[in-house]
């Protein structure tokens, strides 16, 4: 309880709420994503005095952009995150029947709900799990961070071959800087290299900048003069989104409960989560023929997993150091910054800390409904704020946050040359969710390779040997191959 | 996707955002992914392990060589797609070729005003380079130069206030500007 009250503090609660409003008009604003509001909470979070305040902000952030990514699935069927791209179906044709703000009702009440199930499931799985991993040693961890990084590369939208691509650049980059042996690779004379690429400028360049770039390519045709759409007047209230959810209580309950199972798997994150709570409750309704075209229930199943999947998704982040997607990636780089350090001995070395995070996690589902009606109210002002403003805004916020880590120019120009390559990678196809885990998981890696070379006097057998070993070779081999698994069962269903 | 302008207009902007050709893409990526495993192949050579290794290590130089050797296979498989699909397509050419030619200019201005906008940072100070460079892109991206300086000045002491008021980070002065207020000063 003392943990709990020392949350409520007004130093802690004021910027955790403030961050919480940040995701939700970061989430909400069309092009920016939940991935770019965390990345960019980042360097405000490390100047807090206290570091459960920052800690407060990062994981607040995280819960509300996903759900504020759903506010412009429902307006305007442009998903903020890919989790929220579910959402747009039955949300969206709720919203041409004028019940915009009964849809996100709805899905805010999930997102709350589904968090709290995610995070519940958190609590009481990844120490049980850390108990297990005690039992790992360099060979296993090696193959724990290929696993991530294979599995990563396996589900990325564009196919495994640009996947591995980003993986191995991020492996790459990874190597700059002094090495635990004291050689220096790639750091051109530069002494702030020798640290290697610093992780927060790396992400807003990769996340925040490329936006901006990509925006500026964008060719636009002014069509000019169209009034808005008139939309009905919302004749719903939240009592009635209330009502509804508990009519549908068991839908949300296993669709939050298959989002945090799916969230656990390392690289399935929270949109395939919310697709499949999608279909299970569209196969399981009676109402399932009328699913897409306004069905409450179809909104209720994608949400209450997205939201499910972010607490599922740190299980593996928290006990293996293996981030299931983007935004994890980047809430474990700003663990890394706060010198928790993920494994297995997490719960030992970072327990008070880790504690902290649990409470902050079922805290911050409680201040996400406040947040998010809000995030909905305000959500007309901000689809009135010209885009290039916002855009310019973000060129701005990404320049001073990516300075504001060290007080240090440099990690501007990390930031641009991120930046650059990011956009150069998008327009590419290569996606940038799996650079981040090899630039993360890199180092892991490469460490656990060597020590268990060295410890095995040069041979590879032991990694290919030992027990635990073969059982990670087994998931991978299996884990990889789910994704056409999966695209087969869809097509098939498609088909039928 | 509709947006809405700054007299309040809804307008359309084209998607997809920032793809290009699918051929080309391959071709680019593929010279790339070569360009920078050779790179780091190159610079692997002047890497020195200082004799700290052990038996069985095998050093610095090898994970960064092995990943190279892997990027070369990536960019070779991506230029053998791209001949195949470019024998299978034709030149790519219509719609992206255009849409390249008049939207790299806008990415290429941005790039180098960010280039520049950092290395003013040093000598102008956060204040004047973000007004002296962002003003500009607002206009450019649909809004009039009144809006354009009043939004970048209240962007401007937001950014003060959150980062330098409230997180006591020290933004950048800058040399030139505070060579002009010790002269004003001195004066």
């Amino acid at each position: 309880m003392e943990g709990f009250a020392e949350l409520l503090q007004p130093a802690v609660l004021i910027p955790w709420i403030l961050g919480m409003v940040f995701g939700v008009f970061v989430g909400a604003t069309p092009g920016l994503t939940a991935t770019m509001a965390v990345a960019l909470i980042v360097p405000l979070s490390y100047r807090l005095d206290d570091p459960v305040a920052g800690l407060a902000m990062i994981i607040g952030v995280s819960f509300t952009a996903i759900f504020a990514g759903d506010i412009p699935a429902t307006h305007l069927r442009i998903p903020g995150t890919p989790a929220s791209a579910a959402a747009t179906l039955d949300g969206h044709e709720l919203a041409k029947q004028g019940r915009a703000e009964h849809a996100l009702r709805l899905d805010l009440i999930c997102s709350a709900f589904g968090g709290l199930v995610g995070v519940l499931a958190l609590m009481l799985v990844a120490p049980e799990l850390a108990k297990f991993a005690l039992k790992f040693s360099s060979h296993e961890y090696f193959w724990l961070g290929v696993c991530g990084l294979c599995i990563s590369a396996a589900v990325s939208q564009t196919g495994a071959v640009k996947g591995a691509t980003a993986v191995g650049l991020g492996i790459l980059l990874s190597t700059v800087g002094v090495d635990d042996q004291g050689a220096v690779r790639f750091t051109f004379g530069q002494l702030d290299l020798y640290d290697g690429v610093q992780l927060i400028p790396a992400m807003i360049g990769l996340f925040g900048l490329s936006e901006v770039l990509r925006y500026a390519r964008r060719v636009t045709e002014p069509e000019g003069g169209q009034p808005e759409r008139k939309r009905k007047r919302d004749g719903d209230s939240p009592r009635s989104a209330l009502r509804t959810v508990w009519a549908h209580k068991w839908t949300a309950f296993k669709s939050a409960a298959l989002g945090a199972l799916i969230g656990a798997l390392p690289g399935a994150g929270a949109d395939i989560a919310a697709w499949g709570a999608y279909g299970m409750a569209q196969r399981t309704s009676k109402n399932g023929r009328r699913f897409g075209t306004g069905e409450e229930e179809g909104v209720i199943a994608p949400t209450s997993a997205n939201n499910a999947a972010v607490g599922g998704a740190w299980i593996p982040a928290l006990v293996f150091g293996v981030p299931g997607d983007a935004v994890t990636a980047i809430v474990l780089g700003a663990f890394v910054v706060y010198e928790i350090v993920p494994g297995p001995q997490i719960f030992e070395r970072s327990g008070d800390q880790v504690t902290a995070i649990f409470q902050i996690a079922l805290v911050t589902q409680f201040l996400l409904l406040a947040a998010g009606y809000l995030g909905i109210k305000a959500f007309g002002w901000i689809l009135r704020m010209p885009r290039g403003i916002v855009m310019v805004a973000v060129m701005v916020f990404s320049v001073v946050g990516s300075y504001a880590m060290r007080d240090n120019v440099f990690d501007v120009w990390i930031m641009l040359a991120f930046g650059v390559l990011g956009y150069f990678l998008e327009s590419r196809r290569v996606p940038l969710a799996p650079l981040i885990l090899g630039l993360i998981l890199g180092p892991m890696i490469e460490e656990n390779l060597r020590n268990g070379l060295i410890k095995e006097g040069g041979s590879l057998a032991p990694f290919f040997t030992r027990p635990i070993c073969l059982v990670l070779i087994l998931i991978l081999a299996g884990a990889v191959g789910l994704k056409p698994l999966w695209s087969r069962v869809t097509r098939g269903r498609d088909g039928a | 996707m509709e947006e809405r302008d700054c007299s309040g207009r809804i307008r359309q902007v084209k998607e997809p955002s920032g793809h290009t050709d699918p051929v080309d893409a391959s071709l680019g990526l593929g010279v790339f992914l070569l360009a920078i495993s050779a790179a780091a192949l190159i610079l692997s050579r002047g890497i020195e392990t200082l004799g700290f290794a052990r038996e069985g290590d095998p050093g610095s130089k090898a994970f960064p060589c092995v990943l190279a050797a892997l990027l070369v296979f990536g960019g070779v498989w991506e230029i053998v797609r791209w001949r195949r699909q470019r024998r299978h397509r034709g030149r790519a050419g219509g719609v992206f070729a255009e849409m390249r030619l008049a939207s790299f200019g806008d990415v290429g201005a941005l790039g180098v005003s960010l280039a520049v906008y950092a290395w003013l940072l040093g000598p102008l100070g956060f204040a004047s380079s973000t007004l002296l460079l962002c003003a500009p892109w607002m206009r450019r991206f649909g809004s009039g130069w009144k809006r354009s300086l009043i939004a970048t000045t209240v962007l401007v002491v937001c950014v003060e206030i959150l980062f330098a008021g409230a997180f006591q980070v020290r933004l950048p002065e800058g040399s030139t500007i505070l060579a002009i207020d010790r002269f004003m000063v001195n004066l």
